[in-house]
């Protein structure tokens, strides 16, 4: 199997390197210690590869072959390896073969004379000390590395001062065998100061068991691993990363390809280089130098490079490694590691805090317009709350939504009393409709105690937020009513009086003029007949007669429409007055007149005097009294008129057959801004007080105060 | 002969008629008239001795046309014949400078003496306000 395997890389690498064979190509071998090489010498080859191609001015192919497909304990078995090698190049004379690692210059140099005789061979990528003893021709080259493991030892000791420990990773190959011996030679100079434990006895599971659970101050040396003690060959890549999961202590190597793989680092060989120089000596052995006279130094660990992560895991601060260091893997640090989420993650800040300004911006925009909004609405529903009128707002059902502090007043609910109820509670036959939109409609309203008042409600639709709803506005009309009721009565009290004047008047002139005037006429008829005697007494009466008749005609005129008020003035219309009701009635007047201005409007002066007169009739009608008082005098920017008997009194609120003259006498003050009272309390008399302002006055006062008694 | 002139003004044309038969006995009538205005624009033409007027007329009263004409003229004498009989209207109408003051009813018995007091420049008051003083 493992022979299958050997020759199935050998063919793959044939073909991949037979780009051309046209004119005299050179063939070059590059001979691997096993099969796995070929990929751990990677770096090596590639760089040997390029280096020749480039430094050497004619075509070359290169077959790459392992001397054997794994490392094993036991002496391999070389003849599948020799048969196919001697097939392979009995055809193809090489121009070079050249060995990569010590077991490759072992099997080259042991079976030189029967696999390529001739052919000059380069010894490439083996320790110096592993050459050291061999049997090399003038044929033969050497470019040999010195694996410093005391330099490993020092450096270990360098970055880690205080380690007591080193074990030692290594297989139980006869090649690791060697090296074993090789290197603890080396180490004796160290083990007064440090303790070595070789761990070549152990399979690797258990080199990693023993590895985890490492004493304090301890250092592993991965010294090569290629067949541990149980003979299972391992890829060092794979055991160099499982150990470096597992071990409890810091893992130092030799190769600059181990780096990265869980060694801490320190002088390293670099393959890049050794594939250069290999290169180097190839080309001038290409070009026909004697092998033995081409002679390089052995290649040396270079210069100092460092895991930072393994340097970081152990508290290896960076002054403790020698000067000029390199220190790869370097944590990119936090900006580096994370840049692209750094920047995501501040683009996304930036944008957030644009849009928290944004929002505060617009929070605070808000705010101010919520406060305005709230002023104008705390505005607006303090003059709705302070609103005599109630206003109400339903839904297009008629479900009440909300009402102002007018509106529960008016209807006797408290607060929130109404919310939800439906509007026809409040007034019945009133529906908040589109058709009664703008109509100011009378309707009866109920209140929560049940009373009924009449109520004038204006309703108007609002369209708000897709919705319909309806605000009411209603009025308690009940004052508007009474007074209309009042001015309904008093109309229809004004037209019964009338009447009553004019049948009155017609009886007076029917039942007392007429009759009188007719018996006149009878008299007059009769004169002519009378004896002589007779006919003077006759003539006498009539003439006495007709001066009644006219005085009574003249009296019943005046009642009708006083005349003479102009040319007579205020003053001496009252007296005039006074005198012909306490002649009518036997009722003395004391009339007391103050200072009164001789310029007194018409409509005022008419107005008080038929004030006077109609409270001296209600004297005469019904105080049964023999005196009265009338007094006109200025009082507060106008003038004063007092009307006062001592008589029977009346009971102001309940006297209906009186209201009709007392509410003229208001109606025709009122007229004029003026004021009317009337006190009465029964068997105490009556006082009647009307005053009128007085505007435009001329100043122009009438003369002294007079007094007139009439009896 | 010369006979007193008098200005007669009475807005109602019956009484106004009787007027003046009762005043042709002894006074010449120089003018009628029917209302204060005419009256006081008469007046100041015809310049009479007496003026017998009225106190209810249209337009303008007897008793204003009394109290306008004395302000222009303070001898201008006057006899007021009236319906109404009260004192106060009388007293007046006195202050006001009327030198007569005849109830209507009584002008067949109290009108011819009444303008003769005032052409004397006295005071003349129908009896009936006599009485009742």
């Amino acid at each position: 199997m493992r022979r299958c395997i050997a020759r199935f890389s050998l063919l793959l690498l044939m073909l991949s390197s037979t780009s051309a064979f046209a004119a005299r190509p050179r063939h070059v071998l590059l001979l691997y210690s096993f099969n796995r090489d070929i990929s751990s010498f990677q770096a090596f080859a590639e760089e040997f590869r390029t280096q020749v191609t480039r430094g050497f001015r004619e075509e070359v192919v290169f077959y790459e072959v392992a001397s054997q497909p794994a490392p094993s304990n036991e002496n391999p078995d070389e003849q599948p390896t020799l048969h196919y090698l001697t097939s392979m190049f009995a055809k193809h004379q090489l121009d070079l073969v050249a060995t990569v690692g010590g077991p490759a210059a072992a099997f080259a140099t042991k079976h030189r004379q029967e696999l390529f005789p001739e052919t000059p061979l380069l010894l490439a990528a083996v320790d110096e000390r592993y050459v050291k003893n061999a049997a090399l021709t003038a044929n033969d080259a050497v470019v040999a590395v010195r694996n410093d493991v005391q330099g490993v030892i020092e450096n270990i000791r360098h970055v880690l001062p205080h380690t007591s420990t080193i074990f030692l990773v290594i297989g139980n190959s006869p090649h690791e065998q060697f090296w074993r011996k090789q290197i603890d030679g080396e180490l004796q100079q160290f083990r007064s100061q440090l303790q070595f434990v070789w761990l070549n006895d152990l399979s690797f599971p258990e080199m990693l068991k023993r590895c985890a659970s490492l004493p304090p101050n301890s250092a592993i040396f991965y010294v090569l691993l290629s067949v541990d003690s149980e003979g299972t060959s391992r890829a060092e890549s794979v055991s160099l990363s499982r150990l470096h999961a597992e071990a409890s202590a810091p893992i130092f190597g030799v190769h600059r390809t181990q780096l990265g793989y869980g060694i801490v680092g320190g002088p390293l060989m670099s393959m890049d280089d050794l594939g250069s120089v290999t290169a180097g000596v190839a080309i001038r052995m290409l070009n026909g130098e004697v092998p033995a006279n081409i002679k390089t130094n052995p290649q040396l660990p270079g210069t100092p490079v460092y895991d930072w992560r393994e340097l970081s895991r152990w508290n290896i601060g960076e002054d403790r490694l020698p000067p000029e260091s390199i220190v790869l893997f370097r944590d990119p640090g936090v900006w580096e590691r994370y840049k692209s989420y750094i920047a995501i993650g501040g683009a996304i800040f930036v944008v957030q805090s644009l849009l928290i300004v944004a929002l505060l911006a617009n929070r605070s925009k808000r705010r101010r317009a919520e406060a305005a909004v709230r002023e104008s609405r705390d505005r607006l529903s303090a003059i709705l709350g302070t609103a005599v009128e109630g206003i109400v707002v339903t839904d297009e059902n008629g479900s009440i939504e909300s009402v102002n502090i007018g509106l529960e007043k008016m209807f006797g609910y408290g607060q929130l009393e109404l919310a939800g109820q439906n509007v026809s509670s409040l007034m019945a036959n009133v529906s908040f409709s589109s058709n009664e939109t703008g109509v100011n409609m009378e309707a009866q309203g109920t209140r929560k105690d049940g009373s009924a008042f009449p109520v004038a409600v204006a309703v108007s639709e609002v369209e708000l937020t897709g919705r319909r709803i309806y605000t009411g506005f209603v009025r308690d009309i009940s004052e508007r009513k009474r007074t209309e009721q009042l001015a309904r009565e008093f109309g229809l009290q004004l037209i019964q009086a009338q009447d009553a004047e004019r049948a009155r008047i017609a009886r007076e002139l029917h039942d007392d003029i007429i009759q009188r005037l007719a018996r006149l006429a009878i008299d007059a008829g009769r004169v002519h007949s009378a004896p002589d005697g007779d006919q003077h007494n006759t003539i006498h009466e009539i003439h006495h007669e007709l001066r009644r008749l006219s005085k009574d005609l003249h009296s019943l005129a005046y009642r009708l429409h006083p005349s003479l008020l102009e040319s007579l003035g205020l003053a001496n219309a009252i007296r005039m007055d006074c005198e012909r009701f306490s002649r009518q009635h036997s009722i003395s007047v004391h009339l007391e007149l103050g200072d009164i201005p001789r310029v007194i409007s018409e409509d005022a002066a008419r107005c008080l005097l038929r004030v006077t007169q109609e409270a001296l009739q209600n004297v005469a009608s019904h105080a049964r009294v023999e005196s009265a008082e009338v007094m006109l005098r200025q009082r507060n920017q106008g003038l004063q008129l007092i009307v006062r008997d001592k008589g029977v009194g009346f009971q102001v609120e309940q006297n209906k057959s009186r209201r009709l003259g007392l509410a003229s006498m208001r109606e025709r003050l009122g007229l004029l801004e003026g004021r009317f009272d009337i006190e009465s309390t029964p068997g105490q008399g009556t006082m009647l007080l009307a005053w009128i302002p007085l505007r435009n006055l001329s100043g122009d006062q009438n003369d002294e105060p007079s007094s007139c008694a009439a009896s | 002969m010369n006979r007193p002139h008098v200005l007669l003004a009475e807005d109602h044309a019956s009484v106004a008629e009787v007027l003046k038969r009762i005043l042709n006995d002894e006074f010449d009538v120089v003018g009628a008239v029917a209302d204060g205005v005419a009256l006081i624009e008469a007046a100041d033409i015809l310049k009479p001795d007496v003026i017998v007027a009225d106190i209810s007329m249209p337009r303008l009263d007897g008793l204003s046309a009394l109290i306008k004409m004395k302000e222009k003229q303070s001898d201008v004498k006057v006899v007021l014949i009236t319906m109404y009989d009260e004192p106060s209207v009388a007293r007046v109408a006195l202050d006001a400078g009327a030198l007569g003051f005849v109830m209507k009813h009584s002008a067949a018995t109290d009108l011819i003496p009444a303008v003769k007091a005032a052409l004397a420049g006295k005071t003349y008051l129908s009896s009936i306000l006599v009485e009742k003083e």
